[in-house]
Order: C-alpha cells, then sequence, then structure tokens
C-alpha cells in the first residue's frame, strides 16, 4: 500500500485512499493529510463531528505488580493518585527536566496502564522508559502496530459513539475510559482529544479498525486529516512535541507546570524540576494574534517594536475561528504579559501581532 | 478541465490574452490552486510595477505553506484582483474566473510563444 519504501500504514490505509485522501509521510507513517480541504474539515469539527485515524500515535501497555513504582519513576505526576478507568495528561521529562514528550496515561488498574506517546517519538520513549526498568516486575509491551486507535472530535461525537455501539451506551466523564465491545470485539473508549471539542478516542484490534471507521463515516462523521488537526490543536492552545516542546523546553517554559508533581523522591526529573521552578523563568510560551492573514510559521522570529529579537514563533497558522492568522511561540519572559504588542520577522516582512491569552477557541 | 482558450507556464500559471489588446490576464491553475490546498493570503505587485518573464510576481500562502507566483509574461502590472484580498480562496473555488489575480500590460507579445497551449499544458501535467 505505502507508496514511498518502508512508510508504516495504518489498518485504515484504504480507507483513506477511498475517500481521496491526500497521503503524506508523518513520522514514519503513511497518513492522510487533508481529504476534502483543510478549512471545511476544520468546520466539520467545530460544527459536527469529525473521526481521525491516530494509529501512528503511540500506544504502550504497561502490566504488572511494579507497574506504579516504575511509572512514578518516569511521569510528572503520581500514577498511584489515579483511580482505576483515569486518564491523565502529562509530560515526560529527563533528568535535566527537559520535555522528552507529553503523553495520555490511561489506568486500568494498578497493574495495566496504557500510555499514548507521539508518533514521532515512541521509539525515544520507549528506549528511555526502559532504561528505568530494573527491579521492579513489569512488562513494557508496544501494542501501536497491531490495534487502531480512531479519535471522534465535535459536538455530536457523543451521539456519534453511541450509535455506533448501540445498543450499549455509555457516560463517560472527561479524563475517564471503559471497556466495549463492537461486533464482538473488545474495544476501549477514553473521553480525551487534541482539538478543543468535546471527543473520544477509540482503540481495537486492527482486525475491526475499518468497520468502526466505516460505520463512523455512515453516521456522518467526516474524516478529518493532519492538516486540520494542527488547526484545531493549535486554536485550543495545545503544545505540539517538535515545536512547543522538545528538550530543550521545560514544563514551566511550555506552561504546564499544572501538570507536574514535585515532591516525588523517586521521580528522575524530581531535582532538576525543584531547582527550575525557583529560578525566574527565562522564556515563555505565548499566544498571539497576527494583524494580517500572512501565516508566521516554526522558526520565524519574534521582534519587540524596536525590531530586537525576543523570541521564536513555533507554531503558526490561519485560525478560521478567528479569521486571523495566530500563533504560539516563546519570548523572554519580561516581554510576555497579556496585550504586548510584538514584531514577528516572517520571511523579508515586518508584521505586527499582539500576545492574547491561551486558548484562542474555548467551546461554549 | 483546462480552458483552451488559455496560454500556460510550467510553473502553472495561465495568461488569457484577447486579440489586439495589450493588456492580458494571469492566474494560476486549478492543478496549481488545489496542490496548495485552501490559500488564505496572496500578496500581488503594486499596480505599476514592471515584472520579467518568469520573474516572481508575487506569494500565496496556503494552510500549508507558501509558494512564489511567477510572471508567465513581461510587462507592467495595471490591475491587481482586489477581490482576493478579503476573498483569496476565490482562487480554490474559481482559478480561471473569479481567482484571476493580475493584469498586465505585455512588453513583448513575442514572449507568448514560451508557453504552452492547453493540450500541452496537459500533457506536461500527466508527465508530472
Amino acid at each position: 500500500m505505502s507508496s514511498e519504501k518502508n512508510l508504516k500504514s495504518t489498518s485504515l490505509c484504504q480507507e483513506h485512499l477511498n475517500s481521496n485522501a491526500k497521503m503524506v509521510n508523518f513520522a514514519g507513517w503513511e497518513m492522510p493529510i487533508q481529504y476534502e480541504g483543510i478549512l471545511a474539515e476544520t468546520k466539520n469539527v467545530r460544527s459536527i463531528a469529525g473521526a481521525f485515524d491516530v494509529s501512528h500515535m503511540g500506544r504502550v501497555k504497561i502490566t504488572g505488580k511494579g507497574s506504579e513504582i516504575f511509572l512514578n519513576k518516569i511521569t510528572s505526576f503520581d500514577p498511584k493518585a489515579m483511580s482505576d478507568g483515569q486518564a491523565k495528561y502529562g509530560l515526560i521529562c529527563n533528568e535535566g527536566g527537559g520535555i522528552i514528550d507529553d503523553i495520555i496515561l490511561y489506568r486500568k488498574t494498578h497493574m495495566d496502564y496504557l500510555l499514548i506517546p507521539n508518533a514521532s517519538n515512541t521509539t525515544e520513549v520507549l528506549n528511555w522508559i526502559r532504561k528505568f526498568k530494573y527491579k521492579e516486575d513489569l512488562e513494557i509491551e508496544d501494542i501501536t502496530e497491531s490495534t487502531t486507535m480512531i479519535s471522534i472530535q465535535g459536538p455530536s461525537s457523543q451521539k456519534a459513539l453511541n450509535n455506533l455501539i448501540a445498543p450499549e451506551t455509555i457516560d463517560l466523564k472527561r479524563f475517564r475510559s471503559t471497556n466495549s465491545q463492537y461486533q464482538g470485539y473488545d474495544i476501549f473508549i477514553g473521553r480525551t482529544g487534541y482539538t478543543g471539542e468535546n471527543g473520544f478516542e477509540i482503540i481495537s484490534e486492527n482486525i475491526i479498525g475499518p468497520s468502526i471507521w466505516k460505520h463512523l463515516l455512515q453516521l456522518g462523521v467526516k474524516p478529518v486529516g493532519l492538516g486540520a488537526r494542527d488547526i484545531l490543536r493549535l486554536e485550543a492552545g495545545l503544545p505540539l512535541h517538535g515545536n512547543e516542546i522538545s528538550k530543550d523546553i521545560n514544563p514551566y517554559q511550555a506552561n504546564l507546570e499544572r501538570f507536574v508533581n514535585l515532591g516525588r523522591g523517586d521521580y528522575i526529573a524530581n531535582v532538576s524540576l525543584e531547582k527550575i521552578i525557583e529560578k525566574e523563568k527565562d522564556i515563555s510560551l505565548i499566544g498571539f494574534k497576527v494583524f494580517d492573514r500572512i501565516i508566521p510559521r516554526h522558526h520565524n522570529k519574534i521582534l519587540d517594536l524596536s525590531n530586537k529579537e525576543i523570541g521564536y514563533v513555533t507554531s503558526g497558522s490561519y485560525s478560521p475561528h478567528l479569521d486571523m492568522s495566530i500563533g504560539m511561540g516563546y519570548v523572554q519572559t519580561n516581554e510576555s504579559r497579556i496585550a504586548n504588542k510584538v514584531n514577528l520577522q516572517i520571511r523579508n516582512k515586518i508584521v505586527e501581532a499582539e500576545i492574547i491569552k491561551l486558548p484562542f477557541y474555548k467551546r461554549s | 478541465m483546462t480552458p483552451e482558450n488559455l496560454l500556460y507556464s510550467k510553473e502553472h500559471e495561465w495568461v488569457k490574452v484577447t486579440e489586439l489588446d495589450p493588456i492580458v490576464t494571469i492566474g494560476i491553475t486549478e492543478y496549481a490552486a488545489e496542490n496548495l490546498g485552501d490559500i488564505v493570503f496572496i500578496e500581488l505587485p503594486e499596480p505599476g510595477s514592471n515584472v520579467d518573464q518568469f520573474g516572481k510576481l508575487g506569494e500565496v500562502e496556503s494552510v500549508k505553506a507558501v509558494s512564489d507566483i511567477y510572471s508567465p509574461i513581461s510587462g507592467t502590472v495595471v490591475e491587481t484582483n482586489s477581490q482576493l484580498t478579503d476573498n483569496p480562496e476565490h482562487i480554490n473555488d474559481s482559478p480561471y474566473d473569479n481567482g484571476w489575480i493580475v493584469k498586465i500590460q505585455i512588453a513583448n507579445s513575442n514572449e507568448l510563444d514560451n508557453l504552452m497551449n492547453s493540450k500541452e499544458y496537459d500533457t506536461m501535467l500527466t508527465e508530472e
């Protein structure tokens, strides 16, 4: 199926091609960048519901008696404080406090967790966490390639999910998960997302993935590609690994401190992060709107009004919600206040922008 | 369908020539518009500015990327499509009509020989 050599494809590849998707190489996976068009797909998610193939993201099972102790060492929060069925967003940091990845961790029981790292990062995360598995009694199993993960996002996503699994119904709170069935196969459903909308993730065996996908499309859920996904997450003010977060960035600079619990002696980044938190932040993540439709891109410079460099753009796009260009980036903390006016250097042009509060979009 | 009454450049611009009129209309082809994806911004040259054949005319920015557009002909820009400032999506919706980009007074009509007719352009596309 893959047009390029050695590209991995998900169980839904043929479905994407049937929907006239444009396929691209994304982190070694052949993935749909768009179907009918990025802006139309963005609108579908905000107004109805969209289905995303997110099977390229990692799915790593961590099971066994030692799971809690192990996860307590590597995640930015305490897995012991989670309840069964809970999902939590957090970070995996290195010993210096730099962010290796952001993750969702699902707790099924205290001996059964599912870790969701980013696609581009699954191998690195696996290599990293395996370093800390020495004494504990646990298994780490990468089930990414044997399973399919579909995300349904948008105001009609609950209705679509109910129709999908009818006559069963589920009533999940945000960041909760449950087991269910589809056509006799076990599926796992979590209520999280990356769009700013209400939504769900469905994880199934590959064999049943295409049936679920086709069924969702029959129910009126529209397929959405990676292009729209990037606009949706940017409007929702959510960081993207490789753009807003990297090993050179710590959780405080990225304004992610609410996802970090310190005071845990076993946590491998505990010492560094406690030191970092005491110091003043040098740079801070900001959101800005541009008084123009020209799009700032990753690595464009952010300047003060006298055109002195004060930071850089990490993400930028056109926002259909605001009908103007928006972006995120890092600036010196003393320049990061809301309503501060800055200039952006976009190619050979200087364009005015204003720092605004994140997120750009909040569902009503 | 590629309109038969236009001429085309390798960079996927089209030129509409009306006989005896030194002013031609220029846009980008449906193929180019589709490949760019949703266009959200266009930077146009100032009327009165001179452009060279195959030289840079402006920029179109889509959600995905920014691309240069080149002038298929040398001459002087006499008018730009002001509709595109607020509605750049016309280039996607109507690349050969409402999505026209500039009108240029041509300097040397011999340069039209460097362009393709619709058949030649279609052949080039099938070879891409």
